[in-house]
């Protein structure tokens, strides 16, 4: 065993060090137990998912996922699979290329109002979205935008916490090498473009990607706001999935293989940016 | 193609005066116009945004929370009733009641658990702790939808609980079980975020104050207490407010969990949140007393995080 701190040593060292290794594990365990119950249960019959709801499958079958993905529930599937797509791309973009603006002005101008705005809009984060909700409605349905694509990517695309994030890291840009591509000639949008956007590619990387997890993952927007399936993202189709199947029975080994088919997308995003999604859990506490 | 005799002649254009290279591309007047105009332009989108979808309707939404209003006849001005027809609801008291234990039962468990293991993790005892960051934080990685369809099987009558446990509860439903199981549901998903959070703010706590008070005899337990404890005041702090923000807000997790995949029924008032008087008063069409809600949510949290903000403040000087 790898020598530790001076003066301390000895069994009961060893005996703590073991007992909290031992929550560690079990703590691990029981936080990654319900993946395998998604991913065990995605691949059972529905009789064995009866008998046996938390262990592998004794006889994994594909039937689950075919009978997803093709016949009258693949047609939604896919659809709203396309529709979340659809709507978490452009979103995301938007998204990250307003923050970025914005933050840039925020980070790099001085301008009357600056510090006015700034703080309007970072103390507005204290009022929910959901408080909106109601008011949105009424007026997305006077102009007619309810069971629509924009009502899923328009609102929302003025994140605070985003521009927030964008001008901290703006604010670390050195001014010289901005005055230097303006005296080379260039104007304040070639500025933005061409130097100030390529420098701040980590956090605009970020901001991107926990924008698509939570546009991706979003429930309460799309079920209030789009009412007709053909519209819908897989968030809102997900769940009633197996009812349209199977008539009233729920079929949960479907369910089960619909929430892996959503979750690896993800899975993926978090195996390739874990840092950036870990470290995000701290962006508010960060001193303005 | 033939280039006009204007592009060519556009960059001497200032040649004559003697003026920079800078004035030749942008005549002083217009410049000063641009230098003045450029950062207004750059929020301008962003601003048009969170006007046109966010401040705008919240002003609305105060306004609307005053009247008696189905969305296509005129509007009746109500004064407070709508307020007060919510308050003396017992659908809202029970909702709030619910979003109260939403907010507390989970708390105890995901947010001192949380400060522990990033205890643990940070301490020498673990020489793991790499493998363990990314393990405990996935949860948070499922999508609430799926983890509350997970969660059911999980919770159903022969569920994989029930036989760990060896009792026959029937979380899902059972009017005095329900809320349990969101909690467990919530503590699942949560307790990586804070774990990250907390481990944040530990790496904020310097080794060697930690050594000193160790060489003065510190016990372990005096060491949490007088020197780690204080130091993560803020991160402490934060965590209970953005607790307190996300559990008063809750909608999807109770919802999905206990409202029956396949159906879009939402929890049985025994468990549904305030929340859910927002939506299905939007859903029947009485936006005053939606908005009233949804005002209500924002009052509650504005008084916890203050409340928050004074407890603490005192507690720890």
């Amino acid at each position: 065993m790898r020598a530790t701190t001076a003066g301390i040593g000895g069994p009961r060292w060893i005996g703590a060090r073991g007992g909290v290794n031992a929550i560690l594990v079990a703590v691990a365990g029981l936080a990654i137990y319900p993946y395998l119950v998604m991913l065990f249960g995605g691949f059972k019959s529905s009789a064995e998912l009866t008998t046996n709801p938390g262990g592998p499958p004794s006889q994994p079958t594909l039937a689950n996922f075919s009978s997803l993905l093709t016949g009258p529930a693949g047609e939604v599937m896919w659809r709203s699979l396309f529709n979340s797509l659809v709507v978490t791309i452009p979103y995301t973009a938007l998204t990250v290329l307003l923050c970025a603006m914005a933050g840039y002005a925020f980070a790099k101008y001085r301008f009357p109002g600056r510090s006015l705005i700034f703080g309007f809009l970072i103390a507005s984060m204290l009022v929910p979205i959901e408080v909106n909700i109601p008011a949105l409605y009424l007026l997305f349905s006077n102009v007619g935008w309810l069971d629509t694509y924009q009502v899923q990517i328009f609102p929302g695309t003025a994140s605070v916490l985003g521009m927030f994030m964008a001008r901290q890291y703006m604010r670390g840009i050195p001014d010289e090498v901005l005055d230097a591509a303006r005296v080379d000639g260039a104007g304040h949008w070639t500025t933005f473009f061409r130097i100030a956007l390529p420098m701040s590619a980590p956090i605009l990387g970020a901001i991107a990607v926990l924008t698509f997890v939570y546009k991706w993952s979003d429930y309460l927007w799309p079920a209030v706001m789009v009412n007709d399936p053909h519209l819908q993202p897989i968030m809102v189709t997900l769940p009633a999935l197996s009812t349209n199947a199977s008539g009233f029975i729920v079929r949960y080994e479907i369910l089960l293989a619909g929430a892996l088919i959503v979750t690896i997308p993800l899975l993926l995003l978090f195996g390739r940016f874990q840092k950036t999604l870990t470290s995000s859990t701290t962006v508010g506490a960060v001193r303005g | 193609m033939e280039v006009g005799p204007s592009l060519l002649t556009r960059p001497m254009a200032g040649a004559g005066s003697g003026s920079s290279r800078q004035d030749r591309l942008y005549p002083p007047a217009s410049r000063r116009w641009n230098d003045a105009a450029a950062p207004y332009l750059f929020i301008a989108p962003f601003l048009v945004s969170f006007l046109a979808f966010f401040a705008l309707p919240s002003i609305y939404s105060v306004v609307l929370s005053f009247f008696r209003y189905n969305g296509y006849t005129t509007e009746h001005w109500v004064g407070l009733n709508n307020y007060r027809s919510l308050l003396e609801a017992p659908d809202f008291h029970d909702s709030v009641v619910n979003t109260v234990f939403y907010l507390f039962v989970p708390m105890l468990p995901m947010l001192v658990g949380a400060f522990l293991l990033a205890l643990a993790v940070r301490s020498k005892m673990s020489n793991l702790s790499p493998v363990y960051r990314p393990l405990i934080f996935v949860p948070q990685v499922m999508a609430p939808v799926a983890a509350a369809l997970v969660w059911r099987v999980m919770l159903s009558n022969n569920g994989v609980l029930n036989t760990a446990l060896g009792v026959h509860v029937a979380w899902l439903t059972d009017p005095a079980a329900l809320k349990w199981g969101v909690a467990m549901l919530l503590v699942w998903r949560g307790l990586g975020w804070y774990f990250i959070v907390f481990l944040a703010g530990l790496s904020g706590v310097p080794e060697d104050l930690l050594e000193a008070a160790s060489v003065d005899g510190a016990s372990a337990g005096r060491r949490l207490w007088h020197v780690i404890v204080p130091l993560m005041r803020p991160t402490i702090l934060f965590a209970l407010v953005i607790d307190t923000i996300a559990s008063l807000q809750l909608f999807t997790e109770p919802n999905l969990l206990v409202g029956g995949a396949g159906t879009t029924a939402g929890a049985p008032p025994s468990a549904a949140p305030v929340m859910n008087q927002v939506v299905t008063n939007v859903i029947g069409g009485q936006f005053g007393l939606a908005a009233a809600a949804g005002w209500m949510v924002f009052v509650a949290i504005g008084c916890f995080s203050l409340i928050q903000f004074r407890l603490f403040r005192e507690a720890t000087q």
